[in-house]
Parts: structure tokens; sequence; C-alpha cells
């Protein structure tokens, strides 16, 4: 079983797999990215009433919570991939971890964004110093460093090896900032406000978060399987397996 | 007599390719292996793997004894003095309890470096700097010295020294891996030869 | 450990310290940056001593971080450039152990002087009497963890041609806790509320980061290396 498994793995790992497995589901993943945004936005922007105390400006948090939460499952992947990373030194990881990064610090972005958009007419501020929004902007920082290392290596894979031990490190630590932010937080009452507060959603509210949840992953795993395959494809321009594989989807020359 | 050092099909990949094609080597006492190769053929990359440095990629590394490596690179710090440099050297490497160490003044005077002893290991010329970090195979003895190119930069009475340390090495049942591309050593013992080839490299 | 095995430590200790005291810079520089800080802060906000006091614990551990960055480029990267780095796998001696003499001997030279000369910088600060021995104690706590994780980082961007400009990038995230619970400490007794669950949690915080940041570092060394 375990033999098995890691064969697979291995077959995976070869970088022509990889390309046709990405080729195949790129456009299914997305596809229903763009059933689901489309479903999601609907029903958040029209279907669902106003909220009877933030009026309409609480629609945005159809992004940015969906986008807070991408910005740390992304994490979690990468934690998977730079393990993989490490331990196989298995190159299709290496690649995937990399290019996750920006991805993840791009769903961060938008959290913190949208974060902001929000906070001004509810709270009269762009920023506060909320646990929350702290702890997203260290992550951001982290996601930064990520890319930072990965890029300042001439040698690609040197820099996914090194750049995934930071990752290794930054899983640790995340649960860490988390708490020190919030301990923090809860010091200085004065700045506290309560983001998400004891107010709970009303059931209708819950659909479109679902399927804007769903559209969100979805398009995570596109955008993950193409950056991979064409960061892939650039570093082996030069290798067989790349003109195998681009005549095989039709670009041939 | 147990091999000091046994190689076999060891290979070093960088970027998924191998460096050199795979090695097969077993090291006895007293012997002495010179490898050859031309440039970038990976003589340099194959013996920082036998001596640790690289990961062993495939194939696999026995290594039973102590061992010291002298790179291009020897770890000399410019702005300690000679002796503070060997000292330190001394102290940092294990020597091996059965072989005969000696002091750091002395393995100096020997490297020809009697004069020279507090100067500033930054302002000695090329080939000093390759005497003093030769004189750390006197300082910390080792069973197996792992020389790569040592014969650069000195002058012909540097190279008959370190012949010298290589045949006094050998006879007292010490071994050795050396490359070299452009002086061979030139002792009374029997070389033997590894040819290394450069591994495969997709263009 | 036995005498054979301690004497290479000691022997590595020992020569950065002499190497550090002869450049005298090394540990000076910290020294000027605390005490440029603490010499600008009031020219910049105004010289009331209540405002002073509240900022003082903060201002100086900030200072101290940065400072505490300084030396942390050249922690590896002479090693790594004279070829005294590789010779780490060709012996017996764990690895580990070399990574911690090296970051043992970087907070000597940078996190040492800074905390010996902090009393000067908190009577600038207004910082009270009673306060100083509690931001002395943070200090003591939360510059190994500093020099562990800067370690870290300077590993970690040894290969690459400009590294220290990552540095600051990488060691802000990782230093966040720290920096909370120290300052939080101070601030804390001077509000008159219990310090001992921060101090614990440091003491908590260098403990995991004694055991797992070695490791760490170890092994970004190793992938340099190759």
């Amino acid at each position: 079983m375990w033999t098995q498994t890691k064969l697979a793995f291995h077959k995976l790992g070869s970088p022509l797999t990889f390309f046709r497995f990405a080729q195949a589901l790129i456009p299914w993943l997305w596809g229903l990215t763009l059933v689901g945004l489309a479903v999601g936005l609907y029903q958040a922007l029209y279907l669902v009433p106003p909220d009877y105390q933030q009026g309409d400006s609480y629609r945005i948090l159809y992004i940015h919570v969906p986008a807070a939460w991408q910005a740390m499952a992304t994490y979690i992947v990468m934690t998977i991939l730079a393990v993989i990373t490490l331990v196989w030194r298995i190159r299709t990881a290496e690649i995937m971890a990399m290019t996750a990064a920006p991805i993840g610090a791009a769903f961060t972005l938008i959290c913190l964004v949208t974060g902001a958009i929000w906070g001004r007419p509810m709270w009269g501020t762009y920023w506060a110093w909320d646990a929350r929004l702290t702890s997203m902007l260290v992550l951001l920082f982290i996601y930064l460093g990520i890319m930072g290392l990965y890029a300042a290596f001439d040698d690609r894979r040197q820099g996914a090896r090194v750049a995934s031990i930071l990752i290794l490190v930054g899983v640790v630590n995340i649960p860490i900032i988390h708490f020190s932010v919030e301990w923090w937080t809860t010091l200085h009452q004065g700045s506290t406000i309560n983001l998400f507060g004891p107010s709970t959603m009303d059931p209708s509210m819950l659909p479109p978060l679902i399927w804007m949840t769903v559209a969100v992953k979805l398009m995570f795993g596109a955008l993950l399987l193409q950056r991979a395959r064409n960061e892939l494809l650039e570093q082996d321009q030069r290798k067989k397996w790349t003109l195998q594989a681009l005549r095989m989807s039709g670009h041939d020359s | 007599m147990k091999p000091y050092l046994v190689a076999s099909q060891v290979s070093f990949h960088r970027h998924s390719e191998a460096v050199f094609q795979p090695v097969d080597l077993n090291l006895l006492p007293a012997a002495l292996c010179v490898v050859t190769g031309a440039n970038g053929s990976g003589k340099t990359t194959l013996i920082r793997t036998l001596a640790g440095i690289l990961p062993v990629s495939e194939g696999s590394l026995e290594r039973n004894a102590a061992m010291a490596f002298i790179g291009h690179r020897p770890g000399i710090k410019d702005d300690l003095t000679c002796i503070e440099n060997l000292s330190f050297m001394q102290r940092f490497y294990p020597s091996h309890p059965t072989r005969e160490a000696l002091g750091a003044h002395q393995a100096l005077k020997q490297a020809g470096l009697g004069c020279h002893v507090r100067r500033l290991a930054g302002h000695l010329s090329a080939g000093q700097r390759r005497r003093l970090a030769l004189a750390r195979l006197l300082v910390s003895p080792a069973d197996v010295w792992l020389l790569d190119e040592p014969y650069t930069s000195l002058d012909t009475a540097a190279c008959q020294w370190v012949d010298g340390l290589l045949d006094h090495h050998l006879a007292s049942h010490g071994a050795a891996i050396v490359t070299a591309h452009q002086r061979q050593p030139a002792l009374t013992h029997t070389i033997d030869r590894l040819e290394v080839i450069a591994g495969a490299r997709a263009t | 450990m036995t005498r054979s095995t301690a004497q290479p430590l000691i022997a590595l200790l020992l020569r950065d310290l002499k190497r550090a005291r002869r450049h005298g810079g090394q540990s000076l520089l910290p020294l000027v940056f605390l005490f440029s800080v603490v010499a600008m802060i009031p020219l910049g906000i105004g010289p009331g001593p209540n405002l002073l006091q509240a900022i003082a614990p903060g201002m100086i551990w900030v200072a101290a971080l940065l400072s505490g960055l300084l030396a942390l480029d050249g922690l590896f990267k002479s090693d790594f450039d004279d070829g005294t780095l590789e010779q780490w796998w060709v012996g017996e001696q764990p690895v580990v152990r070399l990574v911690m003499v090296k970051l043992c001997s970087h907070w000597l030279i940078t996190a040492l002087p800074v905390i010996a000369l902090t009393p000067i910088a908190a009577q600038m600060l207004y910082l009270p009497n009673e306060a100083l021995g509690l931001l002395l104690l943070t200090l003591l706590l939360g510059t190994p963890i500093l020099s562990l994780v800067g370690g870290l980082a300077s590993a970690l961007t040894l290969g690459t041609r400009q590294g220290g400009a990552l540095l600051g990038l990488l060691i802000f995230p990782l230093i966040v806790p720290v920096l909370i619970f120290s300052t939080g400490a101070v601030s804390a007794y001077l509000d008159g509320l219990p310090v001992r669950p921060y101090l614990l949690l440091l003491v908590a915080l260098l403990v995991l980061a004694m055991s797992l940041v070695p490791l760490a570092t170890a092994a970004a060394l190793r992938l340099n290396i190759e």
C-alpha cells in the first residue's frame, strides 16, 4: 500500500504526468469556479436582504471572508507541499509550494483591503489594530518573506528547498503569533473593536457564503495548477519533455 | 584490512542531473587515489561528496575513518595571525589519537612559515595561504586526507614538501584522495587513478 | 559531553569572540544604535516624562531588536565564504551544536553590551527604577530568541546575493510574539497588573525556540552549502 502510494506520488511528480494532469483539470476547475462565482455573487448582491444594522455594506464580507479562509488554507497546502519537498525532494511539489505563495499573498491582501473598505463605514477608520487584522498583516509578511527568499536564489530548486524550511518555521509560528496578538489586543482594551461580535448571522445569509467559499477554493486550485504548469514549462523550456508536452497540446513548433 | 572509505555507484545530482558518472572506490590504508578528469568533469564535486559536504544522491558511501578535507577555500581567517589560525584548527578539527601530532609552531616551521608566525593571514601570498592550510594536516592528523588541488599556487619546493607529507602519511597507513589536473603527485608509493567523467547533461 | 567533544566548541566560541574584539565595531555598533534611538525619540516627540516613560520599554526593545539585526549579516557569511562552514559536515561534531555556539557568540557580542547599558538608556527615557529590573529580565529572556531567529534568517539567506535586505522581512513576523510579551510585561507592571504570565510565556518561547530553531538553521545551512 505504502509503496504503491509512493510510486503514484513519484509518478505524479514527473513533469510530463503533472502537465497532462494539469491540462486536463484546469478547464474544469475554471468552469466550476465561474459557475460558483456567478451563483454566489448573484445571491450575495441581489437575493440576500440588507442587514438591519449595516445596510448593504456588509455584502463585501462575501468576498472578505472566503478570501481570509483561503489565505489561511493556502498556507496549510503550502505546508504539506513543503514537507513533500524536503522529505522526498519531488520537484513538482517544490514548484507548487512556491507558486502557491503569491496566490496566498494575494488572498491575504484581498482580505486586508476588503476589510479596510468595510471598516471605513463601520468603524469610521480604514485600519484598526484588531487581533485578526494584525495577524493577517503578519501573515502577509510571512508570505512576502517566502516569496522574497525564493526569488533571491539563482538556483530555483535550492531556493524552493530553503524557502520550504521557512514555510515550516512559519507554520509553527502562526498560531503563536495569533495567540500573542490576541493577548496584546486584550491588553490594550481602548483600541479594540469587536469585529464579528456576538451578532450571529441570519441563516438566509449563509448560502451565498458557502457558494463563494467553494468557488474561491476551486479558483485557488485552478490558479495553482496553472501557475505551477507555467513555471515548470519556463524552467524546463529546453528539456525534451517540454517539446513533447507542447506538441501534445497542439502548440507545434 | 578494513577500507577507510567505500563508495559504490556514488553520484551527486544537481538540478536532478548527475554531475559526474557514478563512482566506485575502495580506499584502503596506505593507498593514494588521484582523481583526474577534464575541467568541469566534477572532480571537486566528487571529493566534496566523499567528504560528506554534499549529500550522496544515489549509491552508498561508507566512511570508517576520521577525515580531513582541504578545498579551494580552506577556512583561513584573514583577520587572525598564522599561529592563531593554526591553533584554532588544531583545537577545532579532531586529531586521531594514534597519530602523532605536531605543535602549531613546529608545523608552521615545517610549512616554511616560521618567520610569519605573527603575521595576519590576510597579508600572506596565495602560496603561503595554501601552505598554512596544509599545515593543518600536521597539527590535527586524520586517517584520510581529501585534498582538492593541493598543488595550486605552490612553488616547486612546496610541491615537493606536499609530496613528502603524502609519502609519510602513506607510510604510516594513512590514505589520501587527491584531485590534480596539472602537477601530479610524485611519490615513492604506488598511486591509484580514478578518472571522473562528467554526468550526462541534457542540453 | 566529554572534554574532547567540547574542545572544538570552545575553540569556535573563543575564536569568534577574539575576532569581534579585534574589530571592536561589532559590539560598538549596536550600542551606538541603541543610544541614537534613545536620543532621537525625545527630540522627535518632545521631552515630556509621562509620554517617554510610557513608550520607554517599547523603544528600548525595538532598539535592541534592530541593533541585533546589524551583526546578523555576517554571522555565517564569513565562515561560508572562506570555507570554514563546509568543514562542519566533514567532522563528527553534530552541526546543531556548532550552530548553538555561533548563536551564543552572536548573543554575547551584540545583545549583552546592549543589556549592560540598558539601565542608562532607561534613565534617559524616565523609566521608573522599579521597572528596570523587569525590563532587563525580559531582555535576558527575549534577546536569545532574537539571536536564534536571526541566526535562522541569516542561514536561510546565506546563498543569496542580496541576503541582507531580506533579513528584516524574514525576522519581523517571527519576532512579533517576543516583542509583545516583553513590552507587555513591563507595561503590565507599570499598570500594577501581574507580570508572571508574560514571563512564563517568554520562557516557553525561549524553550521552544532553543529546541527547534537550531535544527531548522542546520538544515538551512546544509541546503545553502550544496
